[in-house]
């Protein structure tokens, strides 16, 4: 039964190196009732690109997918942190009838979590998490309209509604390094080590994240690896018992399959 | 409230002539606290941290600013912005700093990020979308090196992470006119 029909905005991320996170988030909303329309043209945000090189381009850029979302008359959602914060910025920007929402906030809706509890199989209750927010969800509240922005709780609800067993740590919204992979991968190397390392002393078994910058760089850049870096949606559909999750684990660089069946949950 | 993103008014904001006085970033109001640094995850590696930058847009000379490495490295992660006690948007000027030193022509001393930010503009307007395979090639072609995270690059190709085959083209005339429309201005 469908209970709410939204606008998706995948990202370019979530239609190249993330489409785990893609498949992961297109399953858990039809699982949950909510129909995702992708919008037809879409186009890429601006990224930090747009904003670093040309303010007037990077507002025209998330504009013109606000408008497509307009035509469509629903609220607009993306997965990723980076086009939701860009998207948001327009948004305000542009004065768009459009609400532009993080793939995070439709599911931790009380409704959304109600039914999260209700179609529950297989409970996380063996997996020990920490929960990375990251910044561009969150910060800057002006932006976010987040009140909670230094100890965000979103994702907790969540993952406490499927029974995780969540490790409290201060790092939830440090910074990974974001789009500097590519050109400073030493400063991002030190930033998610840094963070893998908060996450060990914490004691838990993986870090969970809701944007795919951030899984990519704490995936790829821990000194010492293995902690294996899961996208919140990869561990919900494991948790309502979906079909289909076998070929996300493969993509992951650190592999989190050992981890994932210690912890009973595949 | 601080935020030079309010308004609709803010859409239509110029290329920055001078930092100083730009409605919504309040550069004016820093007191030099420094909790902007305090909390900026990259102030270390950065010749110029987020507090002098502010200092130098607001006091001068500018041209200091516009040369640093450090507006280069700054990740926007929006913590500074958040945290001044004087809403100070310092991302905000910070990407003022690096959008006046491209419009100017200033030289970076470090120009990995900027030669990133341009190859990644590229792909969005040669493309609509995208593709992580071709922004790595024209960073490499841009920044004339190897990117440094090559062999990482081909593991994540190995793990079917990388598709090679770029996605479709979407709506490449329509975003030629914005890329237009934004220069000279
Ligand atoms: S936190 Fe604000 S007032 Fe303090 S140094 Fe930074 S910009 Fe200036
Ligand atoms: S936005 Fe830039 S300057 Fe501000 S704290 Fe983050 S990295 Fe540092």
């Amino acid at each position: 039964m469908t209970v709410r029909v939204l606008s998706y905005y995948p990202g370019c991320s979530l239609h190249g190196m993330s489409r785990e996170y893609d498949e992961s988030t297109r399953l858990v909303y039809r699982a949950l009732g909510i129909e995702l329309r992708e919008l037809a043209n879409w186009t890429c945000c601006g990224a930090s690109a747009g904003h670093s090189l040309d303010q007037e381009l990077a507002i025209a850029l998330a504009t013109r997918n606000l408008e497509l979302a307009a035509a469509a008359g629903n609220e607009l959602v993306a997965p990723c942190a980076a086009c939701y914060q860009r998207l948001k910025i327009g948004e305000k920007e542009s004065a768009s009838p459009v609400t532009v929402l993080h793939a995070l906030d439709v599911i931790s809706s009380p409704e959304t979590l109600d039914r999260l509890r209700e179609s529950l199989q297989r409970p996380l209750s063996g997996l020990k998490i920490v929960l990375y927010y990251g910044c561009l969800l969150v910060r800057p509240p002006e932006v976010t309209g987040r009140e909670d922005y230094e100890d965000p709780q979103s994702m907790d609800q969540v993952m406490a509604a499927v029974g995780a067993d969540i490790r409290p740590w201060s790092f939830k919204t440090d910074c990974c390094g974001a789009g500097l992979a590519v050109a400073r991968p030493d400063v991002v190397r030190r930033l998610s080590s840094h963070l893998a390392e908060m996450a060990r002393q914490a004691g838990a078994d993986c870090i969970v994240t809701a944007c795919p910058l951030c899984q990519a760089n704490l995936d790829t850049r821990q000194d010492k690896g293995g902690l294996p870096v899961l996208y919140f949606t990869e561990l919900l559909a494991c948790a309502l018992g979906l079909e289909g999750t076998e070929s996300w684990w493969r993509r992951h660089m650190v592999d989190p399959v050992p981890v994932l069946k210690k912890a009973g949950v595949i | 409230m601080m935020s030079g993103l309010s308004g609709p008014m803010a859409a239509n904001r110029p290329q920055l002539d001078r930092i100083r006085g730009v409605e919504g970033l309040n550069a004016e109001l820093c007191f030099s606290c420094r909790k902007c640094s305090a909390g900026c995850p990259v102030a270390d590696d950065m010749d110029l941290a987020p507090h002098q930058l502010v200092r130098l847009a607001v006091a001068g000379p500018e041209g200091e600013a516009l040369r640093s490495s450090g507006i280069w490295l700054c990740t926007s992660c929006q913590t500074c912005t958040t945290r001044c006690p004087n809403g100070v948007d310092v991302a905000g000027v910070i990407d003022a700093l690096k959008q006046r030193a491209v419009a100017s022509g200033v030289k970076p001393r470090d120009g990995r990020m900027l030669a990133f930010h341009r190859a990644f503009l590229d792909d969005v307007k040669a493309r609509g979308r995208v593709h992580e395979m071709s922004l790595t090639a024209r960073y490499a072609l841009r920044a004339r090196r190897v990117p440094e995270g090559i062999l990482l690059g081909i593991g994540m190709f190995q793990k079917g992470k990388l598709p090679l085959i770029p996605p479709k083209k979407t709506a490449t005339r329509e975003l030629r006119r914005l890329f237009e429309r934004g220069k000279g201005k």
